[in-house]
């Protein structure tokens, strides 16, 4: 129960004090991998790796992080770090909910979904490093865009899509070769 | 209780058990991170469903990235909150959170075996390159409105936040929160219609 208690006050500590998925994570590494070592830098990649392999937010790493020191337990400190944050929002959406029409608020939403589009450019960077290794993933890539700009066909369907031209590629390759 | 950016009487409420539905089926089930399942969840809360506005939604998705922890729960929370009020939220909230954090545990139990399989790696990386496709074409659907309303503003906050990002070096929440001081410093007239 004290190492429950103790890995929550770390994982929210964390959580609380970040503004996205991984900004968490060097607070987390200074305190489980370097102060305590409750983990190891290899489980901490993993943790990572598995966040990429699964669909959902990327600070669903913290849940991998919390079963890997403490098991079931330590998932459910995870869970509970990872979404106590969020309940802030609603006094942000209370607060600027009621002024929602007011120049300067709409002005500032705009100015932060601007900013954001441009962060979200940016972001897709390293990822298009790490995901397009290869003509074909350029080529998925570049067949979805225009589809998901175009917003006639749902996402997920056009992320199916794109999963199953790689298997059948992958299988083409298995079956030719 | 607040006022809504547009009445909430004038849309459909949607019932505990619809949101957890939406929300445990659409925020779990998309690669790429927050900001391309945000966009799924754009096309079935606002644009299938209409169980938020447009304002809402660019309120609740504004608001989600100046707040700590994960974007993505945010925006849901703000979404749910929209929808239902605390009920809506926390349905949310534990919809877009739990079965995805179940999903992590299960892949870290079976990490070795999933991670050495080639079917399921070959799968992965279609889902992956599409996922930079989403990201991309969600920043284009996000600030295409903006770039239409306000192109100037967009020409001048759009590259400043690249700059302040790849030359400043400056984190993603401090150009956020810079962005917010700079629109509240620079109004938008107050629409015709008021």
């Amino acid at each position: 129960m004290i190492k429950f208690l103790v890995l929550l006050w770390i994982l929210g500590k964390s959580t609380f004090t970040s503004f996205a998925g991984l900004a968490s994570l060097p607070e987390i590494r200074e305190e489980l991998v370097e102060q305590r070592r409750w983990l190891t830098d290899e489980e901490l990649n993993q943790s990572i790796v598995i966040t990429r392999t699964t669909p959902g937010p990327v600070g669903v790493y913290v849940v991998s992080v919390g079963y890997m020191v403490d098991g079931v337990p330590g998932a459910a400190a995870g869970w509970l770090a990872m979404a106590a944050p969020s309940l802030t929002v609603i006094l942000l959406v209370g607060y600027f909910g009621r002024r929602a029409q007011h120049p300067r608020v709409r002005a500032m939403l705009q100015c932060v979904v601007l900013a954001s589009a441009g962060l979200l450019v940016l972001a897709a960077v390293p990822l298009g490093r790490e995901a397009l290794d290869g003509p074909l993933a350029i080529g998925i890539a570049i067949a979805a865009l225009p589809v998901l700009v175009s917003k006639r066909i749902n996402t997920l369907w056009v992320i199916a899509a794109a999963a199953a031209v790689s298997l059948g590629a992958s299988l083409v390759r298995v079956v030719a070769g | 209780m607040a006022e809504l950016p547009e009445p909430a009487a004038a849309r459909p409420a949607p019932t505990l058990a619809a949101i957890a539905r939406v929300f445990a089926r659409h925020a779990n089930t998309t690669f790429g991170g927050g900001s391309a399942t945000i966009a799924v969840l754009r096309q079935q809360l606002v644009a299938r469903r209409g169980w938020i506005g447009e304002a809402d939604f660019e309120l609740s998705y504004a608001l989600s990235r100046l707040t700590p922890g994960t974007n993505l729960l945010a925006f849901c929370t703000a979404a749910g909150w929209t929808a239902r009020r605390w009920r809506g939220a926390l349905v949310a909230l534990v919809a877009s959170s739990l079965p995805c954090s179940m999903l992590a545990v299960a892949m870290t139990v079976f990490y070795e075996q999933l991670h050495g399989n080639a079917l399921f790696q070959a799968a992965l990386r279609g889902a992956m390159a599409s996922a930079v496709a989403v990201m991309l074409a969600t920043a284009w659907v996000f600030a295409e409105p903006h770039v239409k309303a306000a192109p100037r503003k967009a020409m001048i906050v759009v590259p400043c936040a690249l700059v302040l990002s790849l030359v400043v070096h400056l984190s993603p929440i401090r150009i956020l929160l810079l962005a917010a001081v700079a629109g509240l410093a620079w109004p938008e007239p107050r629409p015709e219609s008021r």
